[in-house]
Formats: C-alpha cells, sequence, structure tokens
C-alpha cells in the first residue's frame, strides 16, 4: 500500500529555499490532486507535507520567518475573528496567506456602499450580500487549506463565548465601543488574548490584550460608554484599516508560533498624518 | 503647579512641540482639572479625550496635583 508520506515524497521536488540551501516542495496543484485522490482536506495533506518537511510551496516565502514548526503551527491553529469590515477583511486574507488553518468569522452586517472606500473583500457586485459569505468565497479562492466557520449575526458576550471556543487568539476588528468591550469580557471568559485594532482618520491603533489585563476594560470602564469615537468626525480611509490590520496580523501570527514581543499592556499609536509612532502604557 | 503632558495620535497637534509628540511639561493654577488643561492647550471642548493621570484612568474634571503626568489621547474605535 502507498502511504500519504510516499505520495508526498514522490510528488514533491528539489526547491531552493533561498539562503542557497535546497529543500523539498510540492505545488499546490499535487497538493489539491492528492486531496482530491485520497478524500482528504488540503489542510491534512498540506500538515502530512510538512510533517514530512515537504514544504507547500505557497509558503515558500513564509518560510524565513515562521520556520517549519511554525508552519505546523498556523496551519493546526485556530483563530477567531470578529467584525469583517475595514480591518477584519485585511485580517481574514493576511492569516489565509500565512496558512492559519481555521477561521472563525463573525460579522451580522451585509456590504452597504460606504464600505467600498476601504473594505478589502468589498465589491460592487458584494453590495447587499452578507460580510461573512463574501469572506468565506475569497477565503476559499485565495488558501483553499483555510477552513471557514461563518456567523451571520449581531452577537452579544454569551454569544461570542458560544461562537470562539476553541480559538486560541480572538482578533477585535469591530467597529463599536460597547461590543468591543463585550469581547474583550469574552476573550477574558475564554482565557484566550485578544488582539485589538481601531482606526480614525490617519490614526490607526493596535494593543494586545490578555485575559489578565485591564486593557479596553481598563482604559474605557466598564459602565456606559459611547457606541463610536473620534472616527466619526475623522473618518476612515482606505489606507488606515491596512495599516492597522497589518499590526493586528504580525501579532497574531507572533503569539501563535510563539516569536517576538507582543504588545502586552501597550497601545500602538499610529498616526500616518504626522509620521507619528507612539507606545502608551496602558494600566 | 507643574504638570508632565504627553499627548497622543491625533491630539499632538495641541501640544507646544506640535505633532512631534514629545512629553512636555505645563504650568497652571493650582487645582486645575483635565478638562481645564485641555482648554488650556485648545483642545476643542467636543473632542473626546480619554485621560490617564499617574496611569490611571480619570475622569475630565479630575482635580491634578503638581508632579502629575498625564497621557491624553482620542477614543478611536473605527474598523
Amino acid at each position: 500500500m502507498i502511504t500519504l508520506a510516499g505520495r508526498l515524497r514522490a510528488l514533491s521536488v528539489p526547491q531552493p529555499d533561498g539562503s542557497g540551501a535546497e529543500l523539498r516542495a510540492i505545488s499546490l496543484a499535487n497538493v489539491a490532486a492528492l486531496a482530491r485522490e485520497l478524500r482528504l482536506r488540503r489542510r491534512q495533506v498540506e500538515l502530512a507535507a510538512l510533517q514530512e518537511h515537504i514544504l507547500p510551496e505557497r509558503y515558500l516565502r513564509s518560510l524565513g520567518t515562521v520556520g517549519w514548526e511554525g508552519q505546523i503551527k498556523l496551519l493546526s491553529s485556530t483563530v477567531g475573528v470578529v467584525g469583517v469590515g475595514g480591518l477584519g477583511g485585511w485580517v481574514i486574507m493576511a492569516l489565509a496567506r500565512m496558512g492559519v488553518g481555521r477561521l472563525v468569522i463573525i460579522d451580522g452586517d451585509v456590504f452597504a456602499d460606504s464600505n467600498l472606500n476601504r473594505q478589502a473583500l468589498c465589491r460592487e457586485s458584494d453590495l447587499g450580500r452578507p460580510k461573512v459569505d463574501v469572506a468565506a468565497r475569497w477565503v476559499r479562492q485565495v488558501n483553499a487549506a483555510v477552513q471557514v466557520r461563518k456567523h451571520y449575526r449581531l452577537v452579544n458576550e454569551e454569544d461570542m463565548v458560544a461562537l470562539l471556543a476553541g480559538s486560541e487568539v480572538v482578533v477585535d476588528a469591530l467597529d463599536c465601543l460597547p461590543t468591543r468591550l463585550a469581547l474583550q469580557r469574552a476573550a477574558r471568559r475564554l482565557q484566550v488574548p485578544l488582539v485589538h485594532g481601531a482606526i480614525a482618520g490617519y490614526v490607526g491603533q493596535v494593543m494586545t490584550i490578555w485575559p489578565a489585563d485591564g486593557g479596553l476594560l481598563g482604559l474605557y470602564g466598564s459602565g456606559d460608554v459611547p457606541e463610536h469615537g473620534v472616527e466619526t468626525q475623522w473618518g476612515n480611509p482606505a489606507a488606515t484599516p491596512m495599516m492597522t490590520a497589518a499590526w493586528q496580523v504580525q501579532e497574531v501570527i507572533k503569539l501563535l508560533i510563539g516569536r517576538g514581543e507582543p504588545l502586552r499592556c501597550k497601545m500602538l499609536f499610529m498616526d500616518a498624518e504626522w509620521g507619528q509612532v507612539d507606545i502608551l502604557q496602558v494600566p | 503647579m507643574r504638570v508632565t503632558v504627553r499627548l497622543y495620535a491625533g491630539l499632538s497637534r495641541y501640544g507646544p512641540h506640535g505633532p512631534a509628540g514629545e512629553a512636555f511639561d505645563y504650568t497652571l493654577p493650582e487645582g486645575s482639572t483635565v478638562h481645564e488643561l485641555l482648554c488650556a492647550l485648545g483642545v476643542p471642548d467636543h473632542a473626546p479625550v480619554v485621560a490617564l493621570v499617574q496611569h490611571q484612568v480619570v475622569e475630565l474634571d479630575h482635580p491634578l496635583a503638581d508632579g502629575d503626568a498625564l497621557a491624553l489621547f482620542p477614543p478611536v474605535a473605527g474598523g
């Protein structure tokens, strides 16, 4: 009987790894064909390849950053993304490209005209369609190894605890302060880190919040908070969510593979208008 | 009394160094509040601000003390 490992080895080819050494890689076409033939998920085939030290070629340019173990960890991970708007769209796309194996995406909205200026996944032909449906389709088209669990609904704290169970990291890509606070409480109950991002005008902010941290609850209190911040005056242009979501993605990847130093108790402010980047120590 | 002020994000334009964003010392009458400091700096009255004094969140009517260190930033919540 021919094993999966044997088939992977037979289909892999030598490939320069970029540092002058050589590795064995398998093309997307061969991964897809093998998954069909053996009735396996693409993710399973990619994981089996990595275990055999055969790199799915699609991750070649990530290898120097995340390493073999890191790529296995990413493909084995589950990340929750709450909000599929300006931030969430970019976050989902980047996590899919990095090969984060399972995404739980939650949003109760449909795409509207006012999303077209900045939301990565929103095309004119998507207006009126649920954001999570469009996002799931994008992920399938970009990286079919990634499994998406989508939830088209407005959520409260209890819902988020239920829907995000099993996520190792949760991303706050929401657009309203009370729901962000509810999400922090949910992440606290699930005992998982939360990567917060928010935008207004040229300003983006990012912070990673551990269950024990004050985070947004410490900053904004747990009493009555306004729905929105200064973004109602400063607007939400195209580049600010890209800039901010990019940092959120870096935080998620670092947390999953255990590299670097997260922005814990540090609010990173990026002010693109004045070229100013600051870190505020948050209690 | 003198306090040390650090303005973040879009608020830094109201500092004496313009948008450079460095901390600066500011002299105020005894007993002034955070709100009075904001007015003195020229921050528009309607602008929403989150204030930390000695690393603790305070209301804008919080009275300041000599030597206090303030961090001020706008609530940013868009996505």
